[in-house]
């Protein structure tokens, strides 16, 4: 459509709007001036008299009946044809035959004749002139007429000439051109508008369009965007995946080698060795962490934990790490004892042992430790964990990009202080997963203070599992139970330290390299427990854990032994049928839980301990 | 097709309902009363006044509402040839009419006006004497001869006001002594009961 037509359009319409405006007006005033004209004619000439006998007067009759007949076409055009030119011509007609009765109902007053006047002017409210040609031509008509046949009756002559109706029309036409005037001013100023409003669609529909094209590039870059953080995650995902698998190795190793080295030089190398493993595994950690934040996939594990046992394990952390510095650690605690919350106790340890890693790596003698309880009226508490330090402290500035990633108050703080600058972004990403707040004062030369508030459901549940800190808590199993335990592991080295920790638990092993070998395996023989490597060549552990849960065999436990430990993996191996999850590298303590696991009766587990 | 049809069908029924409605009312508003045969010189009424001045005589009926135009026509007469004229308005008293009756909304807007004498007929011996039969009639009498100058109507139809032959006649003979005309038609109610039939003065 060009600009022209939509201009006319517009117009049309609002010439529309116009007209259905006016004749639903029109609608009232029609019905309103024919019970005037009844009023009108019942007050003035109610009765007409023959000496003293009366009858009604015609102009009653008139006012009802050729009332009536006047309006009535008028009126129904206004109801079923509003807004068209024919109800407008009829209406303008019709007011001008009304006009007539109504002024032999007033006895011929002049006044009378203002009615057709203001009905012209009510006309015009149209805003088209050409409704005012039919209420023209009927006055002149019956001028004209009247003047022909009765001349009496208007002029007040006996023989009117008959030119003298342009006398009367001219007053008529004379307001007229007032009124087309203004009325065409009108129609200007519509079209000034619909030009107006048109231009302007169109400006906006041609934003809309530029907005819709960039919206549309926004969600393509959006796309890309998106698929290439998906493509970083599982690039992080992997290489986590394939650094673990030999960290494993190397940790699980130096763990096993450290019992057999009796040389204090040899066992100091290992020591090395392992704690170089530990640190690398931890970056690696950090880095998992840092992407599942940017991602938004951080999730929490909610669980009940006793806040003592918290408090103890990061005292005795703690006081290991100090003593290998010569630091100075001060704990104080501010919480019921036996208190039992519900939250994730894991990643709450997590962002206190950063934080007091963070202390210790800058104080200049001692940290103290705090953790204070306040309880909220929602029975509730909310878990301050304070600490502070009396190190370099950290400017404004620093303070500002402290929490961001990667970041460090400066580049000689990685030089000096080492860290990847990612334990303060994850402790703020966990701590904000779990609705707190983590914050830092600090001043320069006097020291930091870093701090975070959680509030945490009291727990009604008691979490009775033991923690064990290494495999050294397990007890040899062999002799006391007989199971059989199965591993699928492809990689020969995971094969051979997963082998050695559970010879060291006390237990053989038999090995399979892929998932159809773990299924023909527990085809022939029964085992108790399997540990499912998670990736495999020929079939992976999850869909080799499917099958054998199909088998009609003696179920065994089976646990997902992976260096894939993300969330996701481990909701697939629970799904596919696998009772329990092990993340390499794999520690001894959590392979022996895996094994008590086996045991039914936890009473023979308390005995053979 | 059919809609056009139904359109012309009752257009045409509200084109004749409109024409047989005004046709009727001006047929009704443009038909004389009866015009009596009046004396042609004055006669002799001891309660009117007559002197050397002339001497108009209006007949109306107290309820009429056609004469309500006649009197406000003999107002503006009254304003264009002022006291040149004895006037005398008689209001005729049908029977069985009181006379709260009689002074009814069209006695009290002939008492306001000025110049004029008016008179209650109560068995109608002037209105006979004079021989009128339609409300509104007026007689004109010289005031010299005291001969029939005018009579009828000073309106042009039933009830409507504005210019018409017989104020006309009335302002022109006695602002400038011209007789335009002797007759007119009387637009008003009828002074006695009777049965209807109209007659045209020509």
């Amino acid at each position: 459509m060009t600009r022209n037509e939509q201009v006319e359009k517009f117009i049309s319409k609002e010439e529309r709007i116009v007209g259905l405006r006016v004749d639903k007006s029109f609608r009232i005033l029609l019905v309103l001036e024919w019970i005037f004209g009844i009023f009108i004619a019942a007050f003035v000439s109610p009765k007409t008299w023959s000496g003293e006998v009366s009858s009604i007067h015609l102009h009653l009759w008139s006012s009802i009946l050729l009332g009536g007949v006047i309006i009535s076409v008028p009126l129904i055009l206004a109801f079923t044809q509003p807004g068209t030119k024919i109800s407008r011509n009829f209406i303008a007609i019709g007011q001008m035959l009304y006009g007539s009765l109504l002024i032999h109902l007033m006895g011929g007053r002049i006044e009378a004749h203002f009615y057709i006047f203001g009905s012209l002017a009510f006309l015009s409210t149209y805003k088209q002139w050409d409704v005012l040609i039919p209420a023209t031509v009927v006055v002149a008509l019956d001028h004209y007429v009247r003047g022909i046949y009765w001349p009496e009756s208007v002029y007040g002559v006996i023989a009117g000439a008959e030119w003298r109706f342009l006398e009367h029309a001219a007053w008529v036409v004379f307001e007229d051109i007032f009124l087309i005037i203004a009325i065409i001013q009108g129609q200007k100023d519509i079209r000034r508008i619909a030009t107006m409003t048109v231009d302007n669609e169109h400006l906006k529909s041609k934003l809309a369009e530029s907005n819709l094209d960039l919206e549309r590039q926004v969600s393509s870059r959006t796309k890309e965007l998106k698929l290439a953080l998906e493509a970083k995650s599982q690039f992080l995902a992997n290489m986590s995946h394939e650094i673990r698998t030999p960290m494993n190795a190397v940790i699980s190793c130096t763990d096993l080698l450290s019992k057999n080295v009796e040389k204090k030089e040899n066992k100091d190398l290992i020591k090395i060795v392992r704690s170089s493993g530990t640190s690398l595994l931890a970056i690696i950690n950090d880095i998992l962490d840092f992407s599942k934040i940017e991602a938004k996939k951080l999730s929490v594990e909610n669980h009940s934990f006793k806040l003592d046992e918290v408090f103890d394990e990061i005292k005795r952390l703690s006081s290991i790490k100090a003593n290998e510095r010569n630091l100075k650690v001060r704990f104080s605690k501010n919480f019921e004892s036996n208190l039992w919350l519900w939250g994730d106790s894991i990643k709450i340890k997590q962002v206190m042992i950063n934080l007091i890693s963070n202390a210790l790596k800058f104080t200049r003698s001692e940290v103290n430790i705090e953790f204070h309880q306040i309880k909220k009226i929602n029975g509730n508490s909310t878990l301050n964990f304070i600490v502070r330090d009396n190190g370099i402290g950290i400017s404004e500035e620093g303070q500002k990009k402290l929490f961001k990633e990667f970041s460090q108050v400066d580049s000689s703080t990685t030089r000096r202080f080492g860290g990847a600058g990612l334990g303060l972004f994850i402790s703020k990403g966990i701590i904000e997963a779990m609705d707190g707040v983590i914050k830092v004062e600090s001043t320069v030369d006097v020291g930091s203070c870093f701090s975070f508030s959680i509030e945490l459901e009291k727990s009604s549940e008691r979490d009775t599992n033991e923690v064990h800190e290494n495999g050294e808590f397990f007890p040899k199993f062999e002799g006391n139970f007989s199971l059989r335990i199965l591993l699928a592991e492809d990689n020969r080295i995971n094969q051979i330290v997963a082998q050695k920790l559970i010879k060291k638990l006390g237990y053989e092993v038999d090995i399979v390299n892929n998932g159809r070998e773990a299924i023909s395996a527990v085809k022939t023989v029964q085992y108790d427990l399997i540990f499912m490597d998670q990736h495999m060549p020929l079939l992976d552990g999850i869909d080799a854990t499917k099958v054998i849960r199909r088998l009609k065999i003696k179920q065994p436990r089976i646990y997902a032994l992976t260096a894939s430990v993300s969330e996701k993996d481990k909701q697939n191996c629970l799904a596919s049928g696998m009772d329990g999850f092990l993340g390499k590298p794999i520690s001894m303590n959590e392979l022996g839980e895996a094994i008590f696991s086996c045991i039914k009766d936890p009473r023979e587990w308390k005995k053979a301990k | 097709m059919r809609k056009v049809a139904s359109i012309i069908f009752f257009l045409a029924i509200w084109i004749t309902g409109l024409s047989v409605g005004f046709y009727g009312l001006w047929s009704y508003m443009g038909a004389p009363g009866v015009t009596g045969r009046p004396p042609l010189s004055w006669p002799k009424v001891s309660v009117l006044t007559h002197d050397e001045r002339p001497t108009l005589v209006l007949f109306a009926h107290p309820k009429c509402p056609c004469s309500r135009a006649s009197i406000n026509e003999l107002n503006r007469i009254m304003a264009k040839i002022g006291n040149k004229v004895n006037y005398n308005i008689i209001f005729y008293r049908p029977p069985g009419f009181s006379i709260d009756e009689v002074k009814s909304d069209l006695w009290n807007m002939v008492t306001k006006l000025p110049f004029s004498k008016t008179i209650i007929d109560h068995e109608g011996k002037i209105t006979q004497t004079f021989g009128a039969k339609t409300s509104g009639q007026v007689y004109l009498y010289a005031g010299g001869t005291k001969d029939l100058i005018f009579t009828g109507g000073i309106t042009s139809s039933r009830g409507h006001e504005g210019d018409n032959l017989g104020s006309a006649a009335i302002v022109s003979y006695i602002n400038e002594s011209k007789r335009i005309e002797k007759k007119t038609n009387i637009y008003g109610c009828s002074l006695f009961k009777q049965q209807k039939k109209l007659v045209v003065v020509q």
